[in-house]
């Protein structure tokens, strides 16, 4: 059987508007987010991932000034857009315990991501994964290229854990997690590409399926990462946020060179 | 009245969503009391399997479903892990019985160098025969996979529609009112809802 690859938009959600994201650390607010939702059910696409990067529980941020209303917590968002999406959803962020990782699934998640608690506490992680199953948990790890080496960072891409990228990512496949969501942090929001040869070194380095994330700027780029051997998702936030269209435009292209995609 | 079945581990609302799109009624059934209440029922699931048996034991539904599906005979959808349960045993987890209305057995994916395990994603199922849950489709549709254990019939009598992903494996199953997907009808997009409202019109 010939895989068919995944194109999934991510959402970043701040204070409960969609935000874009550069270098993990600018935000920029970009609309609501069930418009944003209903809008990419419309447009067939494969799979949503959505992150909270709420630093804090506050979610209404009374900016009236933004003319899109924000939603005040993470739970209803998930319910609300379970109720105009019926492709897979993932939630990623704030999550902390078996309880906050439950709940989502409840509420109509799919899958969550962790990526905090793989460096907090790995028992949670592991209780997590028995109560809602491999299949519903991606594990997101963030890393720089630092002196030629590829090193995990935590805390939102901010602390620099000093751990090394391929090692790291092979221990947390062995504690059961379902997917990877991997990003270079200095790739994100730059439009230049994604870090084709690290990606590869990821997706060859485990046997559970990769979504790759960060570097989107143009089909061009969906190209080159569609030719990474057993790859199994390409991701982009800002590119599919920001320029209408730009979904099916992806999707219509990559068919044009016989890509298999949906 | 349709029932959907809340063991605590599945992604109920997303099934009850997709449910309420179609138009249809439903009741969340989390004890025997409610199961007599409605003529369809669907197991949905996610998670383990040991989980969810000792779940729906301790609820007392185990055996009550198990009433509805083989005697009363009224129709049954099970999903992905709701699919699982309707066999006789799996090897998640240490291994546990399951329902048994379904002969055959639930087995690990093995992962090898073109496949990544769990299967995730978008997959073109071969159709082998005729069901009421595939009317109007096309001979390949596309629908959402995601799982590290699959079903494997004794017989392939009961098989509608196969996944050949590492091995073949069932992915969809008829038998008299027993109707299972290994794949989420509920994320599969209008491919997925056209099947749900095939067995909600039954």
């Amino acid at each position: 059987m010939k895989e068919i690859l995944r194109i999934i938009p991510v959402l970043f959600i701040k204070n409960g508007l969609i935000v874009r994201s550069q270098n993990f650390h600018k935000h920029q607010f970009i609309g609501n987010v069930i418009e944003q939702a209903k809008r990419l059910n419309d447009y067939n696409v494969d799979e949503l991932i959505y992150i909270d990067i709420t630093r804090n529980d506050n979610y209404d941020l009374g900016r009236d000034d933004l003319l899109v209303k924000s939603k005040n917590n993470i739970m209803s968002i998930i319910k609300d857009i379970s109720k105009v999406c019926f492709m897979p959803l993932t939630f990623g962020g704030g999550i902390k315990s078996v309880d906050d990782a439950v709940s989502r699934i409840r509420a109509g998640a799919d899958k969550i991501t962790i990526n905090s608690l793989l460096y907090k506490d790995l028992n949670i992680v592991k209780k997590i994964i028995s109560e809602i199953g491999s299949q519903a948990v991606v594990a997101s790890i963030d890393y720089k290229i630092i002196n030629k080496k590829l090193i995990v960072f935590k805390n939102f891409g901010q602390e620099n854990t000093n751990i090394e990228l391929i090692s790291f990512i092979k221990k947390i496949e062995k504690l059961g997690v379902g997917e990877f969501f991997i990003q270079n942090i200095e790739m994100d929001g730059m439009q230049k590409g994604f870090d084709l040869n690290n990606i590869r070194k990821v997706v060859n380095s485990v046997n559970i399926p990769v979504i790759a994330c960060s570097g989107a700027g143009s089909v061009e780029h969906f190209l080159e990462a569609v030719k990474i051997k057993g790859l199994s998702a390409i991701a982009a936030g800002n590119y599919f946020n920001y320029k209408e269209r730009s979904y099916p435009m992806v999707k219509r292209e990559l068919k044009d060179f016989n890509i298999n995609v949906r | 009245m349709i029932g959907i079945v809340d063991y605590g581990l599945s992604n109920i609302s997303s099934i009850a969503n997709a449910v309420s799109k179609l138009n249809y009624n439903y009741q969340i059934i989390n004890n025997e009391k409610s199961l007599n209440k409605v003529d369809k029922v669907i197991l949905p699931g996610v998670g383990s399997f040991k989980k969810a048996v000792i779940n729906l034991k301790k609820k007392d539904l185990f055996d009550p479903l198990k009433d509805f599906i083989a005697d009363k005979k009224k129709p049954f959808l099970g999903i992905c892990l709701g699919m699982q349960l309707l066999y006789k045993h799996s090897t998640e987890d240490g291994g546990a019985n399951g329902l048994g209305v379904l002969n055959g057995k639930v087995e690990q994916l093995i992962p090898n160098k073109k496949f990544k395990v769990p299967n995730v994603g978008w997959r073109e199922i071969e159709i082998i025969k005729k069901s009421l849950l595939i009317n109007k489709f096309n001979e390949k549709p596309i629908f959402y996979f995601v799982h590290k254990y699959a079903c494997y019939s004794k017989k392939k009598i009961n098989t509608v529609a196969q996944l050949n992903y590492i091995d073949q494996f069932d992915c969809i199953v008829e038998k008299e009112n027993i109707f299972a997907t290994q794949f989420h009808p509920e994320k599969s997009q209008k491919n997925g809802l056209q099947l749900l409202n095939n067995f909600l019109a039954i």
